[in-house]
């Protein structure tokens, strides 16, 4: 295959960099003349609409190639080009090869490109006939975004430029960090959530430039919407777990500013996935959820301009550049494009609906945006607050997670509260009678949870108050602390609220069909129930998804920390394990060596099996050794231990053994999150449905959700990939000890 | 005339927008700091060589200097961090409390030492501002609540005829199901 392509690229009258940076040019042209002729087949010249269609594939064809072309330099090793020098060398497998196409910034932003055009040509494909009207400026939209980034690949982020110096012989390789299972599917994953978001912003843009604002473009909004959702949320969670896995941070979530920036468009989708919901039942909240459609989709231009330009420090930033400015305009773009037009339609988002009691479940949506936006508004002040003090105070200033998580918290129960109480409220409104039957066992789930709690928690390691440091001195401080103290308690009797209510909605559903199918099993009468209403039965697996992650984030209040330097032979106890160091072993490939700390691990007086923390030291990169985590893992907890230092003489190890409560709730919520999403969206049957975009929903979700699961499921194992020494093995020839080196401050 | 005048006033807004971005770029200091390719932040390779919970206490607040992004002491593995943990726990054997370390460090390294601001001055912006946002969209809420509600008794019978779904938009199937669960629950009440 590879031979044949390289026949092919001899073929090329010019350079492979030459051939790339010209597709970049080629990708220019079709972009813009699709756009003029989408424009002009909106403005009256529908014949044109043919070659908008056309032209939007030509388009997305060409993103295509530039991503293959540069695929192929990366597989071939071609190192003039400085891109592909930079960022791999010849001893990388092919698979790191493909995903190094995203570890630097021009790749990331090329790959970024071919995403947005993939959904842009599934959106044209999948809108054959329909939405005539809108057709045009959704192309439109979703070409400008495209000439876009064309624009600040050719003058700003060319992946094809090559060096004046000339083609190394062997390049840099990619950083270990990135050489990583998680480092080829957690980016596409949250690059998918960001780009699909494109779609139901060119729909808004459409409906609003045509007036054209009843409900159609907003169930193709949806649908988008939807997906954009699942994936931001999958790659969210794979983002936690790769930082737990693979950073070594000892937890999966630190409100590092990219983190954040991947967060806050999921809140504005979550927002709108709820609030669309009162628009298409009660026709109100029209200029809101254009709005929220907007602001998703500039918090994802937002979110890579922190990562690319700079502006906040962060672990993940790529390398320095001037395309912040870019983004800067283009958000600008964005803002303005979208706030004239929805003052120009104004008229036409009039609310039709009125609302009729407070005690409903509109009621309850606007009280769940109102919690997303003030989570979102709260997160966004946070992260570029060290950009505002620069600015306001002249003072630097960083923020680390204690500022989050001492202040989020109550924001985020309400809306958690929130989550459990707008299923048990009707639509329009809610009877006091109907109010205190729907929310009898839900309460008393919870407060007999929260007794239990109280009472037995602290027996089980798992009080329901804890002692929580203040974060300021003063009173602010001392009311700070002893609320935080609370987060526990509330947390685990709201989630179970939540996870009552759940049951309570199933029962009730199929209590409803049996009285009307008589011969129907309960299961039977269950599983016809989600079939035939799939979005509100698969928002509340969605619901559990989230309850059960959130039993995963408060297991760090009851975590515990330890350091240990232990000799060989030499045991230490933390919770319910004692923990025994066998001693350091050392294994060779051809890019590292590898330096394993076996640890024999007993639990609860059991010998549970040995794990094996290591430092992997990378040819290329010896000053930076990798820390490779090793975790034994329970439903309760896991144990997490780190090596620090090891030294060749003495073979004494330094460890950082944290015992992590709880935390395999997190990913096994986001597995179910990912299944009711999955259920959410799954493409009816009905023929106005079968097409391309239907097929292309079912198998990308069913897909993902597969290998996500087996991900989160499986990829933890790996710690336990290293077997036990042999008897006598000769340990390793006096490697340095891995203290690091110092950088500069 | 009022379209146009709508016109006018997009026109204007869209303009006024852009100006202030614009000017927002010349009021930026260079976007492009020195952070870096990605990943190097997340070099970690030393030990931590925490003694005690008070230790973790302190080292939580004070964040290493070393160009790590966002690393406090108690967490950041870089040999600065080791050499900076000696120093604090120096001050700790001599019987300094958490705040007056806190002052130390401060006046050593600067206030963006910190891995929280000081609760005191124009720091005190980083919580009051969000949550005056939060409050005004709360406040904000609730007046739209009030006025759909206003509008829904004034209207009458105009409102049931709207609280009907819009359109084939609602999931049929849906409308059904919430039919059901009300006369469920009303059957179960009798």
């Amino acid at each position: 295959m590879l031979q044949a392509l390289q026949q092919v690229a001899k073929l090329l009258p010019v350079s492979l960099p030459e051939f790339g940076t010209a597709v970049l040019y080629a990708i220019l042209v079709a972009a813009a003349y699709t756009f003029a002729v989408a424009i002009a087949a909106g403005r009256g010249r529908p014949r044109l609409l043919q070659a908008a269609r056309l032209g939007a594939i030509g388009t997305v064809s060409m993103v295509g190639l530039a991503v293959l072309v540069l695929a192929y330099a990366f597989v071939s090793h071609d190192f003039r080009i400085t891109y592909v020098a930079h960022y791999s060398d010849r001893a990388m497998s092919t698979p790191f090869l493909i995903a190094a196409l995203w570890g630097g910034q021009d790749g990331s932003l090329l790959w970024w490109l071919f995403l947005t055009s993939l959904f842009s040509g599934a959106c044209v494909l999948w809108l054959k006939r329909k939405y005539l009207e809108l057709q045009p400026y959704v192309i439109a939209t979703l070409m400008s975004i495209i000439l876009f980034f064309g624009l600040l690949m050719v003058f700003e982020a060319n992946p094809f430029a090559t060096s004046l110096a000339g083609a190394p012989i062997e390049g840099q390789g990619l950083n270990y960090q990135l050489r990583n299972f998680y480092m080829i599917i957690h980016p596409p994953s949250l690059y998918i959530g960001f780009t699909s978001s494109a779609v139901p912003f060119a729909f808004a843009v459409a409906a609003l430039a045509t007036g054209r604002l009843d409900n159609e473009w907003i169930v193709a909004s949806r649908k988008w919407m939807l997906f954009s959702w699942l994936f931001l949320s999958i790659g969210n969670s794979l983002g936690m777990l790769w930082a737990y896995d693979t950073l070594g941070w000892g937890g999966p979530w630190a409100w590092d500013p990219v983190e954040n920036a991947a967060f806050l468009p999921w809140l504005t989708a979550s927002a709108f996935l709820h609030s669309i919901m009162i628009q298409e039942r009660r026709g109100m909240m029209k200029v809101w959820n254009v709005f929220l459609i907007c602001l998703t989709f500039w918090l994802t231009l937002f979110g890579t301009f922190l990562t690319r330009s700079g502006l906040i420090a962060s672990v993940h930033s790529f390398a320095q550049s001037g395309i912040g400015i870019w983004f800067v305009y283009m958000m600008g773009v964005v803002a303005a494009v979208c706030i004239a037009l929805t003052i120009y339609r104004l008229p036409k988002l009039r609310n039709e609906g009125e609302l009729d009691s407070l005690l409903s479940r509109e009621a309850a949506f606007v009280g769940n945006n109102w919690g997303f936006l003030s989570l979102m508004v709260f997160i966004a002040v946070a992260t570029t607050w060290p950009r505002i003090s620069e600015w306001l105070l002249d003072q630097k200033s960083t923020l680390g997670p204690t500022f989050y998580n001492a202040w989020l918290p109550p924001l985020v129960l309400t809306v958690l509260a929130l989550m459990g109480v707008a299923p048990l409220l009707g639509w329009r409104k809610t009877s006091p009678e109907l109010f205190k039957k729907s929310f009898r066992w839900p309460v008393l789930g919870m407060v007999i949870v929260a007794v239990l709690h109280v009472t037995l928690g602290k027996h089980f390691g798992f009080p329901a108050f804890i002692s929580v440091d203040p974060i300021y001195p003063g009173l602010l401080g001392d009311v700070l602390s002893r609320v935080s103290g609370t987060y526990p308690f509330f947390t685990i009797a709201i989630v179970a609220f939540n996870l009552v209510v759940v049951v309570q909605e199933f029962a009730r559903g199929v209590t409803a069909r049996q009285k009307n199918a008589v011969d129907e099993g309960v299961i039977g009468s269950l599983l016809h129930l989600v079939a035939k209403s799939r979005r509100r039965y698969g928002g509340y697996i969605v619901h559990v998804g989230i309850a059960l992650m959130f039993i995963g984030f408060t297991g760090r209040a009851w975590s515990v920390d330890k350091e240990a330097s232990l000799m060989p032979g030499q045991s230490t106890s933390i919770e319910e394990y004692t923990i025994t160091y066998a001693g350091p072993r050392m294994e060779v490939d051809s890019e590292k060596r590898m330096i394993f700390a076996d640890v024999d691990v007993v639990r609860n007086g059991k010998a549970a099996g040995r794990i094996s923390p290591a430092k992997f030291i990378y040819k290329t990169m010896p000053e930076a050794p990798a820390t490779i985590v090793g975790r034994y893992i329970t439903a309760k907890n896991d144990l997490y231990m780190i090596i620090g230092m090891v030294n060749p003489q003495s073979k004494v190890a330094a460890f950082q053994i944290h015992v992590n409560m709880l935390i395999s709730f997190i990913w096994f919520g986001a597995i179910v999150l990912a299944l009711g999403a999955l259920v959410a969206m799954w493409p009816d049957v009905a023929m106005e449905e079968v097409g391309a975009f239907g097929y292309v929903r079912a198998a990308a979700s069913v897909t993902t959700a597969v290998v996500f699961g087996l991900l989160l499921a499986g990829g933890s194992a790996q710690a336990y990939g290293a077997q036990p020494p042999p008897v006598g093995d000769v340990v390793q020839a006096a490697p340095a000890p891995l203290t690091v080196g110092a950088t500069d401050p | 005339m009022i379209q146009r005048r709508r016109i006018v006033r997009s026109v204007v807004l869209a303009a006024a927008l852009c100006a202030a971005l614009t000017s927002l770029r010349f009021a930026t200091p260079a976007f492009a700091q020195d952070v870096g390719d990605m990943g190097k932040g997340m070099d970690r390779s030393g030990e931590l060589d925490i003694r005690s919970a008070d230790e973790k206490r302190v080292f939580t607040a004070l964040q290493c200097t070393c160009g790590c992004p966002r690393e406090s002491i108690a967490t950041c593995t870089c040999g600065f961090a080791h050499d900076f943990r000696i120093e604090v726990r120096a001050m700790m054997a001599k019987g300094m409390t958490l705040e007056e370390i806190k002052t130390e460090w401060v006046r050593q390294h600067g206030p963006g030492a910190m891995m929280v601001p000081t609760n005191e001055g124009a720091n005190r912006f980083l919580y009051i501002a969000p949550l005056v946002m939060i409050m005004g969209m709360a406040a904000f809420a609730v007046t739209v609540l009030r006025r759909f509600r206003s509008r829904g008794v004034s209207a009458g019978a105009r409102a049931a005829a709207a609280t009907t779904p819009t359109g084939a938009t609602v999931d049929a199937y849906d409308a059904k199901l919430d039919e059901e669960l009300k006369q469920l629950d009303d059957q179960n009440d009798e």
